[in-house]
């Protein structure tokens, strides 16, 4: 047989197939979607995330510029008390700023100690005037507040600590005169590290702090950098810029002309929507295995059923004979109607073979019933009988008919084994039949043949008109001399018709309409046995056994005035 | 099948976890500032990197030689080795007997399985000892050299030879490692010994300092040339005592050496050799940015 693809392998497929379809359609677009907005989202993040910081750095800046305010401002409004008792009231001010300095000094403008917290000596190697950040201050103007770039300071024996100086030139007041100094407050870097690294920007990003000039003020690999071994593009725009996975985010911190600097790579701002599109992914993965069981599942509980039925449909096709089997009828309803219908079907083939198989038995015992007819020993009997009283009385020729007839009977009776004859035999049948009866009855009847001569060679089942001649001359005619038997044989439309009438007793009406109902009766192919015209009921049966129900004989009488038997067939051959 | 094929496709997607590479660090010697650094610096890098890193030291009193840690290494199961050694010929055969690959650190090894060399710019450090010590000396004067390892050092043969083209003596090679006291106690009897002294070039940080107050205690006038830096001699060249340091990149040198190894193993190209350049420090120069940040590592 043909392979062809099997249910339980389509359907799982094909739902698979869609489930796959629907669900990767719906994935691109919710992960196009996502990763839009997880990339906004991310974005959105990092800025925050900037401007959290920036507002904190400038929060921790702020407050050592307001150191400088305030002890400037004190120096200014309370004239010669330019001491380190100003400096302490200052910094009570602005709590917590003595956490981000590691020194506050007034100086003079030869770069002379004032007045300075800690209030350690300054070093003799130490040259202020040198100091970048001394000369950037004495440069600038009264009150205004300038930033040093990142530096080494080295006011005090073994302590190098990287800070920011932090100066404003400001008027003191020493001895009644005044003087013009700079106040310097080193801030350190610490406090600034600590706030960029509070905030993380994915696995790789980070924050970093420029000057206006470039110089780094804080990077997380800052030591690296300084060694050359990494490098870094300084950014100095606030634009975002892309490069190849990274970018860049600055914004001015507010106070300074420092830039918080941020790199993110693009990693890590989609990193939400990386694990987004990683999660549908293994949903789209767990969904399709889901759809793929219940669609096993499934095509087992429809596919399981209709593989029993065709087992069982080989198995009885194979047993077609065994009544006992049939398929089950349950499961779903479909299946049960399927296999009720298919057991109705193959009740109805078993009834069907079994009658054809009684059909065949009927035929068969028909024609030995039709031989034994023939060859009805008690009717040769008779008629040799006949034959020897009649040539005794010296009536040859009434003889010589008679065996002649004879003969002829048994010739047509043979007819080398065909069950049909042609109806002109038929006729001659009944002819020779009543030649023989006539001498018997010793001619107390009279017999008339009519046969159209167009249908004289159609086929006619053999030997049925003499079981209706022998009933009308035993049962009509018996006790009424001078009766005429009239046997047409004649065409209606497709059919061909032989009748057999007598005008003899005829049939009562009681006993006419039983016959008439047996007769008419389909069921009584498989009659029972009953008392009356077994000639007249085997005829018929033997004509719709070959023909169907729809021919057969029928039969009309008229008390004391006739009798009529009427066959009807097709002209052609079952 | 197609349930089989739905488990494996994701994984095909999935990045395989790389094997974190194993890389050893070999030092010739157990302690100093300048090995020190190049451990720092190597440990930077294997953060970095994200590789594992594994430091072999000789430890002599318990009889643990620099030329055994190359077959420690190999039983440890690394995957490369970073040499940082002075040339000597017993770790250099060690090295190739592993047949492991090797990056060299502050040192020519003839190797080969040697995947890049890493190196101080010993010409250039030479001839900037030379020149530091140049205002100070004039033909016929002497130098005393105080070193930290028996072996020829990095930058030493260049500056002998500035030295003879100077008409400049090298008066002896004191051995004095790199410790302090140990360099002040040599100093001290070499200018017992040598009066006429007039620069003392030290090869270390720690006995720099060392060197430093032995001249100071003794009020000589004797001009010194260190290497490196530590806290105390920057105090010393802020007052003078030292003339200047010739402070080289070792931390990079370590960690140069970790990237190449790592990058090797993940079958990147690296440059076959690599120098880094050694600055000159004096008290001119110390506070300057461009020193600022060499002298003073951002921690």
């Amino acid at each position: 047989m043909k392979w062809r693809p099997s249910i339980r392998l389509v359907m799982p497929l094909c739902m698979v197939g869609v489930a796959l379809m629907v669900m990767v359609i719906v994935c691109v677009i919710y992960s196009t979607t996502a990763t839009t907005m997880f990339s906004q989202l991310g974005m959105s993040n990092t800025l925050q995330a900037m401007d959290q910081v920036s507002e904190r750095l400038s929060d921790s800046i702020g407050q050592v510029k307001d150191v400088l305010r305030e002890v400037a401002d004190g120096m200014e409004e309370d004239r010669g008390r330019a001491d380190s008792r100003q400096f302490d009231s200052s910094l009570r001010l602005s709590a917590g700023a003595m956490e981000n300095l590691s020194a506050l000094l007034l100086l003079d403008e030869y770069g002379n100690s004032v007045l300075g917290l800690p209030s350690a000596e300054i070093k003799k190697t130490c040259r202020l005037t040198s100091m970048d950040w001394f000369n950037q201050a004495r440069t600038a103007g009264l009150g205004e507040t300038v930033f040093s770039r990142p530096h080494v300071q080295n006011l005090y024996p073994g302590e190098y600590p990287w800070v920011v100086s932090v100066t404003r030139k400001v008027r003191y007041w020493q001895d009644d005169l005044p003087h013009t100094g700079i106040l310097m407050a080193d801030m350190r870097l610490e406090p600034l590290e600590d706030i960029c690294r509070s905030v993380t920007l994915g696995d790789n990003g980070y924050l970093y702090i420029l000057d206006d000039s470039g110089n780094i003020i804080y990077h997380p690999e800052q030591k690296l950098m300084s060694l050359e071994l990494i490098s870094e593009e300084n950014i100095l725009s606030e634009d975002t810029q892309s490069e190849d996975q990274s970018m860049v985010l600055a914004q001015t911190i507010e106070g300074t002309n420092w830039k918080l600097t941020a790199s993110v790579t693009s990693d890590d701002v989609a990193k939400y929507s990386t694990a987004f599109i990683s999660r549908v992914t293994w949903v789209v993965i767990a969904l399709t295995a889901g759809v793929l069981l219940v669609a096993l599942w499934l095509s087992m509980r429809i596919v399981q059923p209709l593989t029993d039925i065709q087992v069982s449909m080989q198995r009885i096709e194979r047993n077609l004979d065994d009544n006992r089997m049939s398929l089950p009828e349950e499961g779903f309803a479909e299946y049960a109607s399927l296999a009720h219908s298919y057991n109705v079907m193959l009740h109805r083939i078993r009834g069907l073979m079994q009658e054809t198989v009684d059909r065949q038995e009927q035929l068969r015992r028909m024609e030995i019933g039709a031989l034994q007819e023939q060859i009805n020993p008690h009717f040769l009997y008779n008629t040799l009988d006949s034959i020897v009283r009649v040539m005794e009385t010296g009536r040859t020729p009434e003889a010589i008919e008679m065996v002649q007839a004879l003969a002829k009977l048994f010739r047509l009776s043979i007819n080398n084994g065909d069950y049909f004859l042609t109806v002109e035999q038929e006729m001659d049948y009944a002819r020779n039949y009543l030649t023989i009866q006539q001498v018997r009855y010793k001619k107390r009847f009279k017999y008339e043949l009519y046969m159209d001569e167009s249908i004289k060679d159609l086929p006619c089942p053999k030997i049925i008109l003499q079981p209706l001649i022998e009933n009308s001359l035993k049962h009509g005619m018996s006790d009424m001399p001078g009766c005429t038997l009239i046997v047409r044989a004649r065409q209606e439309g497709y059919n061909i018709v032989l009748s057999v009438e007598d005008d003899g007793l005829g049939i009562p009406p009681e006993k006419l309409k039983k016959l008439q109902e047996m007769l008419r009766d389909d069921s009584n192919i498989m009659v029972k046995k009953s008392r009356y015209g077994i000639g007249l009921r085997n005829t018929n049966r033997r004509i719709k056994l070959l023909y169907g129900s729809d021919y057969g004989l029928t039969i009309e009488s008229e008390v004391e005035e006739r009798t009529c038997v009427t066959i009807t067939f097709p002209k052609h051959r079952p | 099948m197609l349930v089989v094929l739905l488990l494996f496709l994701p994984l095909s997607g999935c990045n395989r976890k790389e094997q974190t590479a194993r890389v050893a660090l070999i030092l010739s010697e157990g302690e100093g500032h300048y090995w020190e650094n190049i451990a720092e610096g190597a440990q930077t890098a294997a953060q970095r990197m994200n590789v594992q890193l594994e430091i072999y030291r000789p430890d002599r009193e318990n009889g643990v030689l620099a030329e055994d840690l190359p077959e420690k290494a190999l039983e440890d199961g690394m995957n490369v080795i970073i040499a940082a050694t002075q040339g000597e010929r017993k770790i250099t055969a060690a090295l190739e007997e592993t047949r492991l690959p090797v990056v060299a650190v502050g040192t020519e090894l003839v190797l080969q399985e040697r995947i890049s060399t890493v190196l101080n710019d010993d010409v250039k450090m030479g001839d900037n000892m030379a020149r530091a010590l140049g205002n100070r000396l004039q033909e016929g004067d002497t130098v005393l050299l105080l070193t930290d390892s028996a072996e020829s050092l990095s930058g030493e043969t260049e500056l002998r030879q500035r030295l003879e083209q100077m008409g400049v003596t090298v008066q002896g090679r004191i051995f004095c490692g790199d410790s302090r006291d140990w360099a002040y106690r040599q100093t001290l009897q070499q200018l017992y010994l040598l009066p006429d002294l007039d620069a003392i070039v030290v090869f270390s940080a720690k006995a720099t300092v060392g060197a430093a107050a032995a001249v100071k205690y003794l009020r000589r006038d004797v001009a010194i040339v260190g290497t490196d830096v530590v806290t105390e001699l920057i105090e010393c060249i802020e007052d003078g005592t030292v003339s200047a340091t010739i402070v080289r990149n070792s931390f990079g040198m370590g960690y140069l050496g970790v990237e190449y190894a790592a990058e090797a193993l993940r079958g990147n190209a690296v440059p076959d050799e690599r120098t880094l350049a050694s600055v000159v420090v004096t008290r001119d120069n110390l506070f300057t940015a461009e020193i600022e940040k060499i002298v003073f590592p951002y921690e």
